[in-house]
This record gives structure tokens, C-alpha cells and sequence, in this order.
């Protein structure tokens, strides 16, 4: 295996990771993307259609071919296994049927937000619509609006509860046929017990990944899809005139106006948008860049240092810098808001020594006298306070793992100790750690605390009259998105917004991945 | 590794029990109530009372909250807010409209919110419901009042200084010229939204009490007016103050009570709210003074251009506003009766009174000074000068008045806020770009953004050539 | 060549200069590193109570009467308010570090060694949704937790509830992110599992008995990342709990005490202090696992 290795990283050196970088960049857009829509996405639909044929003569073949117990579990859940004597599987199959059917005609009730009952069933469907009740005009005995929030989570749930009742219906005829084919075959139907042995070998996997399938539809898919839904809404607690009217916990469909409100800058959120996606979009790539490679090749260069031939105390260095680690963000993230804040120890010290006269604003929080340049420097800077030491870790681990062979033939040809950083050691450093790099750098663009707590998107950019945008000068594209939602209750721009980073993320994502050799050897590394 | 882990989870799961257990003493119905950190212990002591002579059928628990930032989470999910929850008396509007609260109805309450309060509380807690907008309700019970005041650093300006910009004036030249390096400005505020810069654009002549700004006056969202001669002659003394005088500036990054503190400022300007953190600041009870907001003369240079004469004396003004209880629309109705029994006797005089006595909250009946007169000695002096501040300042003060669920937003953070401190801060202001910035604010108070707005080339009285 | 002793002395020579310049650099860079935190440290034994110093050394050391301030004071009408917070995120951290682990091993496990349909599907589909920003998702949790009353209680009686969701949410997650573990199963050989298969051993049994005793940096890795998860984490937390500040977690509790609802800059000291009481162990534990961590990020890295 080494060997191999060896080879490879000769091959590679000579191509840096931005060259190969940029080749995928262009491969992507010029090959990939026709690509994918002259070929994928035509194969794609050919596939989709046979599956559906073949699903289909599947179906009919299994009801027609199947005994009585398979032909009646198409409509009663586990007939079939009852009919074979798997009382127990039969039951749990019908159980699930009685259940579902249960919640979808009886709409059992959650009490929402304002106290409102909203029902999960085929009432939740209905609430797709998005057509609540609302509020009534007593004030004594207040009714609020019904809350469209959980109308439409409801809905998405219930259809995801829809999609279970299909999948438990598929699995209930399957495992009647399997029967069918056992009896056949002259087996006796798997008992309960044996089914149960299965999990814990032949399906083991099953045992272990429902949970967190389950947990990940539950708490990621059905989130993200409602936060998908709710682009395409009115959904927004703050109004931005008078005259569009009272926000209530109502909201309603309004097709794709937030995305087109983006292009034509209307409305007051429409004109934030405009004036500042591309900005914060930039300042977003130039971040993650930036902050990516200083950490990265500081990393190493730290690791380099720590790690030097008879360097004593590599244990007490690496501690003390292992500590911006350990500790949680909040604390020295916030401890450095402090010290660099206009009276805090590094302006007080540099104001004594006579070097200054005025505060220096260092991270852009002050109402005036902000450095832009300063502030994103400042922030790119403390952000290698917290990451180098990660690079460092690492790489020391890796700086082991070097083949000596490489150097040994290295040191035959004479060459220099520079020379064979750059020819040897780097090279294979950025060659095992790039898939580091690709997740670093997505890690980057989503880097929420260390904006958040440094310099919460400032210094805050206005517009000519000197209205404040709520997108600051240091704001990410996440941040802004929690400015957007969580501050302000804007949720369907928040929305567009996060549609728009995950379209970027994902881009580039593709990019990288496809060519990164963990995705393509993914199965041969076994 | 199998056995620290099981005696982990075994001495956990004990501890989340006997803290679930802890936690859930009486069976009684609980009733939440939601009032500012610095008042927990006094309204639990005065529910636990209340609890124990009514024979109350429920238990009442107070919880720390704060009133200024609660209009976010309450609109967001009311139902995981408290059952009686204290807001500034502008969210009332907000809420109402949301149909997120629920009136009151008790009589006797009623009666006593009509006996007690001034007229321009019993005006402020009354709201529209939802759409209908032909009939208003009441809807809060006040029962705090505020104003913003001035706090000042009595190692730095005496009382007489205090009482003039330009006595504030001669204090930090004083205190600058006895260590330069301090480059302390005499006045900075809690921070730069609208609320804080309201003591200028508020201000009126200190003779006659007259202004001419107009901000949602009977109500009606467009009878806003914001380019007066005599606001027009005030933002240019700001300017003047904050660019050349060091007289005011912005609260910095370290925040005022830092700048408080370390005497780059020597007072500031805010609310009771303020005060502990004040002492704190300035290092002691007796180092802070308290006063109402300063007076200060305009110059030649800032009325000029204007029909206003030099030498005019103005007096800063202040938002009047009280801090109200309301019901949360949420809560069960079995609790909408009891509920408004206890606010009845939480918003009683003589709680107001106590609640004044032990927890410095200042009353918010009509009259309060004369019983704080009454009982001057109780309290430590600056606790009564408070209180007076608060009195006088009324005079110069309106409560922030809320036409629609939003407008109150616009007067605090649509922008105008921004607009305001670049116009402040601003080295080379000119009589156009302050018009301008004026007319600008007035067009946000009225429609809420000024994305559509263009700014006519003649703007009344501008001397200079646009821009 | 020619002259291999002289070459070899000023080698020497030229190596102990670059020794003691990286002892030099090392020392400075190091002495930046900790300066942020010593002056965190430092502020927490100050004596003069208050607020953030304009000075790097406070003028005063008052041992540890920040600490007895923090663990006596009532906070947001919390009676010991500090050690609750503690306590609580003892609870969630405990309770997370169990759940996650499992959940975390046993998908990295079945992704690394076993084979079976929608394996690949279901590998794209976390890959994709981890794309998206949390935030957003945040907002249908809480709901979606609210309505089964598991988040935003705010009385006596159900307040805890609140921390039953958080550990909810922090576990449901934890699962997607098996990506380092199963960088690390990847390594261990398929020929063990096979060999194992062969002699009759479930899967089962092989995941316990064979590849679990083999795994212990990777178990010990996730566990340390899990559980010191909800120390670091507040903006979740937040979010999730509300305002029930009798159930804040640590960094909920501390974050509110300099940035909450009132100016409390004269609280930094105490904030200090808490910084100190909840760094220590969160420091030490990681200091006393540091191999696994290096461990596990390597092979984190490597694989991606």
C-alpha cells in the first residue's frame, strides 16, 4: 500500500491543488453541466420509467401469481403472513395499517402556537392549502389566527406518514410473497423469532440504521423541506409598511415573489437583497478562501516548528496552542471581542505607549470610524487563532506517516532541506488532506460563530440616505440568514436566502467531490 | 470504562429526578408572570402574600424577563411566554393588533386603571383588536413609569454644571485639560437606536415648552412633522456637540458603562433601568448624581439659516413611558378571571408604593411624588432624585404613541435610527444634508421605509444648494 | 562530499541556529495563543468586582471571591443560577454523548462494512441535506419539538422538558455526521470481518466483539466530541430552551449574562469566572484524550 502511495504522490506533485482546482471549475461547468442534462438527466428518466414499468408487471405479477393471504394482504396489512402463520409479523402489519388509518381519519390534534389545535391526517392535507381561520374580533375571549406554520409541517408530515403507509403496504406484500415462495420451495415461513435473529445478522443493518433514518427524516429532511416550502410564502413577522398590513400567524402561497422581490430590489427587503446578496456573496467565497488556506498552511507550518528534530517541550507548545481548541468558542471568541473592544487592554496599551491617540476600531463595532479592510483583516486573523492549531494536530500525525524512503532517495541526490519541503513533505501533506481542505472550506462558508461573536456582521453598511442594511460589512451568508430569522422574523427571506447558499454550497461541493479521490475510490479502498 | 459509565448515568438519572421532583412541590395550577430581572424577588414576595390571604387558587411564579426585548419572542410563540407578561407600553399596539393579548374586562380593574393613571397612560394602554379598528380596548396595567434622565459622574461635574450643556461643557474641558489622555466626552448615551436619540429630537424650548415636531400627533400616522426650524437648529447643535465639543458621543464598543467607567464619558443619559449598572460604573453610590436632561443655548452657528433666534434655550425631552402588564392571549380561560384579580392588586397604589420602597421601581399613578415626599428619608437620596428626575422629565416627555401594530418599529429601527447618527457624526454636515436626513425620517415615520422616496430639490428654509 | 566533517559541523551549526530560532518563534506564538485566555483567567481573580478592565493585569487579585459571587448570586431570578446551568449541561452533555456515540458508530459501521440497498442513497441524501444551513431547520425543530412538549415550557412543572428536547435534537442529528467514524471502520481490514463471517459470527456479534474492542481512539473520539457538544453549543440551546432561564444550559447562561435583555458589564468578572469553571474540565478532558482527538481528526482528514 505505501508503495502505491509513493507513486501517486511523485505523479501529483507537480500539480497544485488550485490547479486542480480550477481544472474541475471549468470541467464542471463546461462537461458536467451539459453533461448531466444531455445524458443524466435523459438516462435518468429512461430509468425511472422502466422502474415504474417493471414496479408495475411486478405488482400485477405477485397479486395474480401470489396465494390468497398475498391477494388479501393487498388490502389488509399482514393477511398474507396471518394466512402463513406468522401471527406475530401478521399483527405488527396490520397494527401499522390501523394505526395509520387511525391518525389520517381521526386528524388527532397538536396544540400550536396561540394555544390553536392543528390536526395531522387528511385534514393536514387540506392544510397544505394554506387557507386557515382567522382570528377572532372579541378580545375577552380571543380565538388567534390558525397557524400556518404547523399547517404546513403538519401537512408535510402527513405526507410523509402517506409515504410510510405505501412502504409498510410494499413490505407487508413482500414479505407474504416471501412466504409464498417458501412454501414453494418447500420451507417453512421464517417465525417470529428467526425474523428477529435476522436483525441482528443478515439485517443487522437495518437494526442499526433506523434510528438515526428515522431521526434524520424526522429532524433534517422535514425541516429542510419546510424551510424550502417556506420560501414560496408570505411567512414574515415584521411588516415592511403600514400598508401591507397586520402580520399574524397566518400566511399564505405566494409563488415565486420573493425570488423575483430579489431581482427587482421592490419592497424594503426586496432592495436589501438587491443592494446586498452579491456583496455578502463575495465577501462569503473571499472569507472562506482566506480563511481556509491560512489555517491550513499555518497548520502546517506550526506543525513543521513543533514537530523539528530535537525541539524539547513539544508537549507544553503544543498544549498552549491546543488550548483555542479545548475551550468553547464563546468564551475566547468573546474573550478577544473584549480585549480589542475601544477601552479594552490593546487600545488602552497602545494609547499609553503614545502610538495612538484614538481608539482604533479593530473589528468594525463602533457607530463611526470603521476600517472595512481592518475588520475583515482582524477577523481573518483571530479566525487562525482558533483554526491553526486544528491544521496542527493533524498534520502532525500525517508528518509521521511520511514515507522515509522518499527522503532517503531525496538526501542521495543531495538536495536541500527546502528542497525537499516543497518537493516532498508538502506535496504529500495537501495530497492526503484534501478532502480536509474541500470540507474545511464548505466548514468555512458556514462558519456562523466566528462572525457571530467577533463582529456580528459589522461594521454596518448604508445606503446613501444612511439607512442601515441588515447585512453588514463582515456578515456571512448564514449569519445574515439568522439576522434575517431569528432577529428579525423575516422567515421568507431567510429563506431565499438559505435556498440560494445551499445552491452554492452544493456547487461547489460537486465540484470537489466528484473529483476528490475519496468519492472515487470510495468502494476500491476496502 | 462499562462501569464508570453505568455509574454516571445511575448518579444523572438521580439528579435529573430530584430536580424534576424539586421542581414540582404544589399541585396548585401555576400562574406565570413575567416582570424585569431587577424585580423577581419583590413580586414573588408580594404573590406569595397575595397567594396566602386570598386563599388564591393558584400558585403564581415570577420569571425574569425584560421588557424591551420581549415584543420578538412573544409575536414569534406567545405560548411559551409567561401568562401576565410586562411590556413597554408601545408593544401593546403590536400585540393587540396580533391578537396575541386579551382585554380586560374586570370592572373593578378597570376602575382602578380609570381612578389612578394620568391621562396620557389611560390614552396609550388602549388598543384597536385585530381588524376592527372602530373600537378600543384596554389592554395593559401600568404600573412602572419611565423617562430617561441624566446620571453623571459627581467626580467630574457638580450639581449646577449638571443642570446646563454648558455647565457639561466647562466640567470636561476641566476634567480633559487635567489629563488629556482621558479625551473624555462630557455625555454619551445606551446605545444609537431611537430611543436614545430622542432627547434631541424631543427637545422644546425651555420657556414657552413649545416644539414644533409632530410625531403621529391624535393618532393619525401622517400627522408627522420632523423639519421645524427649531429641530432643524437642534440637530445642528448635536452635530456640533458630538463632532467638535466633545460634549456627546455614541456609546463605543465597549459599551457606556466601560466608558463610565474609565471616564472617557462623563454621564449618560437613560432610564432607572440604568442605574445599578451606573453605580457599578462610576464606582459607588455617592459618585453618582442624577438630574433631568440638560438644558443647553443655541448659538449663532446653529440657528443659522433658520427663523430661530440665538440664545434660544432648550430643554432635552424624553419619551414618558410606562411599563405595563398584559395578558397573554394564550393562557386557559378558567385563569382569565384570577388573573385579573392579582393585577388588580399588583397595580394597587400601595404595591406601586412598596414596590418603589424595595425594588426603586418608580410608581406610575398619577401623583407618585407626593407620596415619595412622604417618605424621602426611607430611601437613599439618589433613589428620590430618581424619582424627581423622572416627575420633571414628564413634563418635557410624550409617551411613544402607536397608530398601527408596526409604526412604533419605525420610530426605534426602519432606518432612522442610522440616518440620525450618520447626520450626528458627520464632520462636514451641511443645512442641506440635515434637512435632508430630517425629511428622510419623517418620510420613515409616515410610511415606513424611504426606499421609494426621492427628496424634493427645495427643502423649506435650506440655505445651501443640493448636493 | 568532499569534505564531510566540515560540512557535517556547520550543518550542526546551521541546524542549533534553527533550533533556537523556533524555540524563539514557538515561544512568541505561544505567548499569543494564551494571552486572550490568561487575561480571561486573570480578570476572574480580580478583586475589584465589575466591569471589563481597561488594563491587561488587574490592579487587584481578590482570590476567589468572583467564584463565591457566581455560585451565591441569583440570576434571572435563579437561585444559584450557575450551578443549575452547570447541572444542566452535565445532563444534556451525559445524555447527548451516549445516544450520539451509539448513533454515530452503528451508521459509520454499516456504511464501512456492511453492503445493502440505498446505501448509496442514503449516503447522498446527509451529504446533501448537511449542505443546507441549520438555521433554518432550527425554526421547524422547535416547533415540531414544541408540539410533542418538548421545547419552550416555561412552567415549574414542565420546564425540564426542554432539556429532554435539546438532547432529542442534539442525538437526532448526531447520526448524519458518521463520516469520521467511517473514515476510521474503513481502515480496519474487511478480511477480519470476512474471516469472522466465515467462523459463523452474526453481524452482530462481529460489530460487538470484533470491531468494537478494535475501535477504541474512534469511540473515545466521538464520545469527547459529543459530549462536549452542548458546552460549546447556544445558539441551539437558546433557541430550544426559551425563557426558562432555570434550565438554561452553561453557555445559555453565560452568554446572557454580559449580552442578555440589561447592560451587565459590571457582571464581567463573575463571567470570567464561570469562562474559568467551565473550561477547566472541558480543557482537562480533552488535554487527557488529546491522542484520540489527533486520532480521529486524522483519520477524519484523510478520509473525509
Amino acid at each position: 500500500m505505501s508503495e502505491n502511495k509513493t507513486t501517486e504522490t511523485i505523479e501529483i506533485k507537480n500539480t497544485s491543488i488550485f490547479v486542480r482546482f480550477g481544472k474541475a471549475f471549468i470541467k464542471f461547468f463546461t462537461k458536467s453541466i451539459p453533461n448531466f442534462f444531455t445524458k443524466k438527466l435523459p438516462n435518468f428518466f429512461v430509468k425511472l420509467g422502466m422502474g415504474i414499468k417493471n414496479g408495475t408487471i411486478n405488482f400485477f405479477k405477485t397479486f395474480i401469481e401470489g396465494s390468497v393471504g398475498t391477494k388479501l394482504s393487498h388490502l389488509i396489512f399482514g393477511a398474507g403472513n396471518i394466512y402463513r402463520g406468522q401471527i406475530i409479523k401478521g399483527l405488527l402489519f396490520l397494527a401499522c395499517q390501523v394505526g395509520l388509518i387511525l391518525i389520517f381519519v381521526l386528524n388527532p390534534t397538536v396544540t400550536g402556537p396561540n394555544g390553536i389545535q392543528v390536526p395531522i391526517g387528511f385534514k393536514a392535507l387540506l392544510n397544505l392549502a394554506l387557507q386557515g381561520r382567522e382570528a377572532s374580533d372579541d378580545p375577552f375571549d380571543p380565538h388567534p389566527a390558525d397557524s400556518s406554520q404547523l399547517m404546513l409541517l403538519f401537512g408535510l408530515l402527513t405526507i410523509g406518514l402517506l409515504f410510510l403507509y405505501i412502504f409498510i403496504w410494499r413490505l407487508s406484500i413482500k414479505s407474504s410473497a416471501q412466504s409464498d415462495k417458501d412454501i414453494k420451495e418447500g420451507r417453512k415461513p421464517t417465525t417470529f423469532l428467526q425474523d428477529l435473529q435476522a436483525l441482528i445478522d443478515g439485517k443487522f443493518h437495518v437494526l442499526m440504521i433506523t434510528p438515526t433514518f428515522i431521526a434524520a427524516i424526522v429532524f433534517t429532511l422535514l425541516p429542510t423541506i419546510y424551510m424550502i416550502c417556506i420560501a414560496f410564502t408570505t411567512y414574515n413577522l415584521t411588516t415592511m409598511t403600514p400598508d401591507e398590513g397586520t402580520p399574524t400567524s397566518l400566511f399564505h402561497w405566494n409563488g415565486f415573489e420573493n425570488f423575483g422581490a430579489m431581482f427587482s430590489g421592490e419592497g424594503r427587503l426586496g432592495r436589501e437583497i438587491n443592494a446586498r446578496f452579491f456583496p455578502v456573496l463575495g465577501w462569503t467565497i473571499l472569507w472562506a478562501i482566506f480563511a481556509t488556506v491560512t489555517c491550513y498552511f499555518g497548520g502546517i507550518l506550526l506543525a513543521l516548528l513543533i514537530n523539528k528534530k530535537g525541539l524539547k517541550g513539544k508537549k507544553v507548545y503544543r498544549t498552549m496552542f491546543v488550548l483555542t481548541i479545548a475551550l468553547p468558542q464563546f468564551i475566547s471568541l468573546l474573550a478577544v471581542r473584549f480585549l480589542l473592544s475601544a477601552e479594552g487592554p490593546v487600545n488602552t496599551l497602545l494609547k499609553n505607549l503614545g502610538w495612538i491617540t484614538e481608539s482604533i476600531s479593530f473589528l468594525g463595532l463602533e457607530t463611526s470610524g470603521n476600517n472595512v479592510a481592518l475588520a475583515r483583516t482582524m477577523i481573518i486573523l483571530i479566525n487562525m487563532w482558533i483554526g491553526i492549531p486544528y491544521t496542527m494536530l493533524m498534520t502532525s500525525g500525517i508528518l509521521m506517516n511520511i514515507p522515509t524512503d522518499l527522503y532517503e532517495a531525496a538526501k542521495v541526490d543531495g538536495t536541500s532541506q527546502l528542497k525537499m519541503f516543497f518537493k516532498i513533505t508538502l506535496p504529500y501533506i495537501v495530497f492526503v488532506t484534501t478532502p480536509y481542505l474541500i470540507s474545511s472550506f464548505i466548514g468555512n462558508i458556514n462558519s456562523f460563530n466566528t462572525i457571530f461573536l467577533l463582529s456580528g456582521g459589522g461594521p454596518t453598511v448604508k445606503d446613501a440616505a444612511g439607512m442601515a442594511y441588515t447585512a453588514g460589512d463582515t456578515d456571512l451568508l448564514v449569519t445574515w440568514l439568522y439576522k434575517l430569522t431569528i432577529d428579525k422574523g423575516d422567515y421568507n427571506t431567510g429563506a431565499v436566502i438559505g435556498i440560494l447558499t445551499f445552491l452554492f454550497t452544493s456547487t461547489i461541493t460537486l465540484i470537489t467531490y466528484r473529483n476528490s479521490k475519496a468519492y472515487k475510490e470510495e468502494d476500491t479502498f476496502q | 470504562m462499562k462501569r464508570i459509565g453505568k455509574t454516571l448515568l445511575a448518579v444523572l438519572s438521580a439528579g435529573m429526578m430530584t430536580s424534576t421532583l424539586a421542581s414540582c412541590g404544589s399541585s396548585k395550577p401555576e400562574i406565570t408572570l413575567w416582570v424585569g430581572e431587577e424585580s423577581v424577588a419583590f413580586y414573588q414576595k408580594v404573590c406569595n402574600e397575595f397567594e396566602k390571604e386570598q386563599d388564591f387558587g393558584y400558585s403564581i411564579r415570577v420569571v425574569a424577563s425584560d421588557a424591551g426585548s420581549i415584543a420578538g419572542p412573544f409575536v414569534a410563540d406567545n405560548t411559551a411566554c409567561g401568562d401576565i407578561v410586562t411590556v413597554a407600553h408601545d408593544n401593546i399596539g403590536k400585540f393587540a393588533q396580533k391578537q396575541l393579548i386579551r382585554g380586560i374586562n374586570d370592572p373593578e380593574l378597570l376602575a382602578q386603571i380609570e381612578a389612578d393613571n394620568p391621562d396620557t397612560y389611560k390614552e396609550v394602554i388602549k388598543s384597536v383588536y385585530g381588524k376592527d379598528t372602530s373600537t378600543k380596548y384596554t389592554f395593559g396595567v401600568p404600573y412602572i413609569s419611565q423617562t430617561l434622565f441624566l446620571m453623571y459622574n459627581k467626580t467630574y461635574i457638580s450639581e449646577e454644571q449638571a443642570k446646563t450643556f454648558e455647565g457639561l461643557k466647562e466640567a470636561v474641558d476641566a476634567a480633559n485639560a487635567a489629563n488629556p489622555a482621558l479625551n473624555a466626552s462630557a455625555v454619551t448615551s445606551k446605545g444609537s437606536d431611537g430611543f436614545n436619540f430622542s432627547f434631541t429630537l424631543l427637545a422644546r424650548n425651555a420657556q414657552t415648552k413649545e416644539t414644533s415636531l409632530k410625531l403621529y400627533e391624535n393618532l393619525v400616522k401622517t400627522e408627522t412633522y420632523a423639519q421645524g426650524d427649531d429641530t432643524v437648529a437642534n440637530l445642528k447643535w448635536i452635530n456640533d456637540a458630538t463632532t467638535n465639543q466633545n460634549l456627546f458621543t455614541f456609546p463605543n464598543s465597549s459599551g457606556f458603562q466601560t466608558m463610565l467607567n474609565t471616564g472617557s464619558a462623563l454621564s449618560v443619559i437613560g432610564g432607572a433601568w440604568m442605574y445599578g449598572a451606573c453605580v457599578k460604573a462610576m464606582g459607588g453610590e455617592d459618585k453618582v448624581g442624577i438630574a433631568t436632561i440638560p438644558t443647553w443655548t443655541l448659538q449663532e452657528r446653529h440657528v443659522e439659516g433658520t427663523t430661530i433666534p440665538a440664545g434660544t434655550v432648550m430643554q432635552g425631552g424624553s419619551f414618558a413611558d410606562c411599563k405595563a402588564f398584559v395578558i397573554n392571549g394564550a393562557i386557559s380561560s378558567d385563569k382569565y378571571q384570577p388573573i385579573q384579580k392579582l393585577l388588580k392588586h399588583l397595580s394597587s397604589k400601595e404595591v406601586q408604593n412598596k414596590s418603589f420602597l424595595e425594588a426603586y421601581n418608580v410608581p406610575a399613578y398619577e401623583g407618585y411624588m407626593e407620596y415619595i415626599e412622604t417618605i424621602k428619608d426611607q430611601v437613599p437620596a439618589n433613589i428620590y432624585n430618581l424619582a424627581k428626575a423622572q416627575d420633571k422629565m414628564a413634563e418635557f416627555g410624550i409617551p411613544q404613541p402607536f397608530v398601527t401594530s408596526t409604526l412604533n418599529n419605525y420610530y426605534y429601527m426602519q432606518g432612522a435610527d442610522g440616518i440620525y447618527s450618520t447626520v450626528v457624526e458627520d464632520e462636514k454636515t451641511t443645512d442641506r444634508k440635515i434637512r435632508e436626513a430630517l425629511w428622510n425620517m419623517e418620510y420613515i415615520w409616515k410610511w415606513g421605509d424611504n426606499s421609494k422616496a426621492t427628496v424634493p430639490e427645495v427643502l423649506p428654509g435650506s440655505t445651501d444648494k443640493q448636493s | 562530499m568532499i569534505k564531510p566533517t566540515n560540512k557535517y559541523s556547520s550543518q550542526s551549526r546551521n541546524e542549533k541556529a534553527s533550533l533556537i530560532l523556533s524555540y524563539v518563534a514557538l515561544t512568541i506564538l505561544s505567548l499569543l495563543w494564551i494571552i486572550p485566555i490568561l487575561w480571561v483567567v486573570l480578570n476572574a481573580f480580580r478583586q475589584d468586582a465589575g466591569i471589563v478592565s481597561k488594563d491587561f493585569f488587574p490592579e487587584t487579585f481578590g482570590g476567589v471571591i468572583n467564584f463565591k459571587l457566581l455560585f451565591t448570586e441569583t440570576y434571572y431570578g435563579v437561585d444559584h443560577a450557575f450551578l443549575r446551568w452547570m447541572l444542566n449541561t452535565l445532563i444534556v452533555a451525559v445524555f447527548d454523548c451516549v445516544f450520539s456515540t451509539f448513533l454515530i458508530l452503528s451508521v459509520a459501521y454499516c456504511m464501512s462494512k456492511l453492503r445493502f440497498k440505498l446505501r448509496k442513497a442514503f449516503m447522498n441524501l446527509t451529504m446533501i441535506i448537511g449542505l443546507f444551513p441549520g438555521f433554518m431547520s432550527m425554526i421547524a425543530i422547535y416547533y415540531l419539538l414544541k408540539s410533542i412538549g418538548l421545547a419552550g415550557n416555561t412552567a415549574r412543572d414542565t420546564s425540564w422538558l426542554n432539556l429532554v428536547g435539546l438532547i432529542l435534537a442534539y442525538s437526532a442529528g448526531a447520526g448524519m455526521g458518521y463520516q469520521i467514524a467511517k473514515g476510521f471502520f474503513d481502515v480496519i481490514p474487511s478480511s477480519l470481518v470476512e474471516s469472522a463471517k466465515l467462523d459463523g459470527c452474526t453481524n452482530f456479534k462481529i460489530f460487538w466483539k470484533i470491531i468494537l474492542p478494535l475501535s477504541k481512539p474512534i469511540i473515545i473520539y466521538t464520545a469527547l466530541m459529543s459530549f462536549t457538544g452542548p458546552w460549546m453549543d447556544f445558539i441551539f440551546a437558546k433557541v430550544i430552551i426559551g425563557n426558562a432561564p432555570e434550565m438554561w444550559t452553561v453557555s445559555v447562561g453565560l452568554y446572557s449574562l454580559m449580552f442578555g435583555s440589561q447592560p451587565k458589564q459590571e457582571l464581567f468578572t463573575q463571567f470570567a469566572a464561570g469562562c474559568v469553571i467551565v473550561g477547566i474540565p472541558i480543557v482537562s478532558l480533552f488535554m487527557a484524550l488529546q491522542n484520540y482527538y489527533v486520532e480521529g481528526v486524522t483519520a477524519g482528514a484523510v478520509k473525509g
